[in-house]
């Protein structure tokens, strides 16, 4: 095993990048947390618009319910209109009814809401709080009541919720930096894995050290095993500090359902941009211009699969793009654990379609790495 | 003797171009063979082909009397090899370099540390082993390459132009530590440029010029196989012409030479003639202030049988 035993030398020899990664994205997400303290949640009030399309009495007393935490602002019901409200921070947020929204939403059809966001932190309280709300009515509708009981019930459970409104919004704010953390797991995972195995992959791949390698009496085959050995204990090791500094940042709500969906998704994540590392180091030849690679692909897709910018802030064409890379899925994961409150199979489908989404882009950078060998081999 | 390589008529291409031409050699078990050849002439890929590196278009290679394929781990472990490009990690240290190279082929940790501290000991790298390959100077890392190509005491070593652009002290301690892996009873295949070092290493030395070899054998056979032999160098003011002319005359003496006030005579290869030189002077009343002899060297055979310097 002495493939195996150099390569966490080599490692070592670049342990200050995949440190200063993994410290950027812990520190982005703890200036975060002091940064929306509950006070500053308190006292700033949302401009929201609301566009309603369905005209019923439990939307009317949504309306009433988030008219009571925010400034309700006028606009005009046309997509330009909106994308200048959000640029010009005339709102915080559009949130857009659609028709047939309660009938829907009675029928337990899970209709949802768009919600169009500009100021990330800021909205998603007005967000959390809209989706909690459909999700009460969705839990009274399904025991059998009609409209008015339900309205009846909802006010009746939101105005304890007053009481213990403090502790809900620091709940609340809890919920969105943990999402924002896990949504930079994005970055660094793709930077750190991109950096690390390119890096060995090209050390291993050089003429001179190919050559040796091949007349020695260890056997190439043997010697990728290890080295691929080597690649999976690293993405383990990798993604469980990731873990660790989760649980110290998050405590307990790492250990309920929702944070185990985020650690398997992360998980997920780390194995398919390991393949993806192994695909570009397949590709590329010099170690020099991996920083480069790492750098162009890291950000390039955490910017258009919405890891920095909230999707609703990029153009649908981009976001639509962005599709056929697996952040766009990982953050579609996180996007829909932050969102959810209630877990039945309705909610959990959707996430583990993502996990295997991401984990079938995983397989397919495999086959191109394999691909790319036996072209080069010609 | 035991041959431990056979090459038999290998032809090597390049696409079109032909790097090796019909060769046929064998090495013995114990001895220093030597391949001399100016830059080009096929060596390295000589190397290649005995090594099944490179495919070749004609020939049977035989090392150990077996043919070497992908899956021959068993003579693989038998063998070192030296390259001529250095292969190191730079991101290990000298150290952890050897310990990686002897580690693909022996297993044993306890074993495997006394092997590498041997090849340190024997390429004299024992104050650089925390070094990166980086901080070497170019002899250092040129004695780097050699202890991991060495380090699992193979039985046959092959070391490419180990000397390209090395000091001469790590020049002197790469061919003491050659001789002494020889005398540990290593076989040695040796390329080089330098025909200093063939002559002072080899038992048997191939000559080889684009892809042939020219001439084979010790490197007395191989002084035997030209004409010239001793060169006599004399340092003298206004030689006359005629006493030129009467050196001409005399027997054995293939060409005179009087240029910048330095005159060469080149002998047949036979007897001394520097006594006869000397008193030929002497009988003609001309002073001198040095006179030296200087037997034939392998850059004359070179020269001799292509007619152009071994060096460029
Ligand atoms: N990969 C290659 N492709 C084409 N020509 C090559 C290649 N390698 C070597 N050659 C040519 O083959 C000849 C012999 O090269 P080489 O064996 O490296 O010589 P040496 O080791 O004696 O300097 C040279 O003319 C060189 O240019
Ligand atoms: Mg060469």
């Amino acid at each position: 095993m002495i493939v195996f035993n150099k390569y966490f030398k080599i490692v070592k020899q670049h342990l200050g990048t995949i440190i200063m990664f993994t410290a950027i994205c812990v520190i982005v997400t703890i200036i975060n947390t002091n940064y929306n303290t509950q006070d500053s949640f308190k006292s700033v009030e949302n401009n929201i618009a609301i566009i309603n399309h369905d005209n019923s009495k439990i939307v009317d007393n949504y309306i009433k319910y988030i008219d009571k935490g925010s400034n309700l602002i006028d606009i005009k019901d046309d997509k330009k209109e909106f994308q200048d409200a959000l640029y010009s921070n005339k709102v915080d947020a559009i949130i857009i009814i659609p028709e047939n929204f309660t009938k829907d939403l009675l029928d337990n059809k899970n209709p949802s809401v768009k919600i169009k966001k500009s100021n990330q932190s800021f909205s998603m309280i007005t967000e959390l709080q809209t989706n909690k709300y459909f999700n009460l009515i969705n839990l009274y509708a399904n025991s059998g009541m009609d409209e008015e009981l339900i309205i009846e019930n909802i006010n009746k459970s939101l105005d304890k919720e007053v009481e213990v409104k403090i502790i809900g919004n620091n709940d609340l704010a809890s919920k969105a930096k943990l999402y924002m953390f896990f949504s930079f797991t994005n970055y660094s995972f793709l930077a750190i894995f991109i950096f690390i195995i390119g890096t060995i992959m090209c050390i291993f791949n050089k003429e001179t050290i190919v050559k040796r390698n091949t007349i020695s009496s260890e056997g190439l085959k043997s010697i990728y095993r290890q080295l691929l050995l080597g690649h999976i204990l690293l993405t383990l090791i990798i993604w469980l500090v990731y873990v660790i500094f989760s649980i110290i940042l998050f405590k307990e709500m790492m250990f309920t359902m929702n944070g185990l969906l985020y650690i398997i998704g992360s998980l997920c994540f780390a194995i398919t941009c390991t393949c993806l590392a192994y695909f570009i180091g397949t590709l590329i030849k010099k170690e020099s211009i991996i920083s480069g690679v790492q750098n162009v692909v890291s950000l390039g897709l955490s910017f258009i699969s919405g890891s920095f910018v909230d999707r609703t802030l990029l153009d649908s064409s981009i976001v639509n793009f962005s599709k056929i890379f697996p952040s766009y899925w990982y953050i579609d994961v996180n996007y829909r654990l932050y969102d959810t409150s209630t877990y039945n199979m309705d909610a959990l489908m959707p996430i583990f379609k993502d996990y295997i989404i991401i984990l079938l882009f995983g397989i397919l950078f495999i086959i191109l790495s394999k691909l790319v060998v036996k072209f080069k081999r010609k | 003797m035991e041959k431990i390589i056979e090459v038999e008529n290998l032809t090597k291409y390049y696409g079109k171009f032909k790097a090796v031409d019909d060769l046929n050699i064998y090495v013995e078990k114990g001895k220093i063979f030597g391949l001399l050849g100016p830059n080009g002439s096929g060596k390295s890929t000589t190397i290649n082909c005995i090594l099944s590196l490179l495919n070749y278009q004609d020939g049977k290679i035989k090392i150990f009397g077996e043919e070497m394929k992908p899956n021959s781990y068993n003579l693989k472990s038998k063998i070192g090899v030296v390259f001529q490009d250095v292969a190191v990690f730079e991101e290990l240290s000298v150290y952890d370099n050897i310990d990686y190279f002897c580690g693909l082929y022996i297993k044993d940790k306890k074993i495997r540390k006394k092997y590498v501290e041997d090849a340190i000991k024997l390429t004299g790298l024992e104050d650089f082993i925390k070094f990166r390959p980086k901080q070497l100077s170019g002899g250092l890392l040129r004695r780097l390459n050699i202890a991991c190509g060495i380090a699992h005491k193979p039985e046959l070593i092959f070391l490419d132009e180990p000397t390209v652009a090395v000091d001469p002290q790590s020049r002197n301690n790469i061919l003491e530590g050659i001789k002494k892996l020889n005398k540990d009873g290593a076989t040695i295949v040796y390329t080089t440029h330098y025909m200093e070092e063939v002559e002072q290493l080899c038992n048997r030395i191939a000559i080889l010029d684009k892809g042939k070899m020219i001439a084979v054998g010790t490197k007395e056979a191989l002084k035997e196989l030209i004409l010239v032999g001793e060169k006599i160098t004399v340092e003298t003011d206004n030689l006359d012409k005629k006493i030129i002319k009467k050196l001409k005359e005399q027997k054995n003496i293939i060409e005179v030479k009087y240029e910048d006030n330095i005159l060469n005579v080149t002998y047949e290869k036979g007897e001394e003639n520097l006594e006869e030189m000397i008193s030929f002077l002497k009988d003609n009343n001309v002073f001198y202030s040095k006179i030296f002899s200087e037997l034939p060297t392998l850059n004359d055979v070179f020269l001799e049988l292509t007619g152009k310097e071994l060096r460029d």
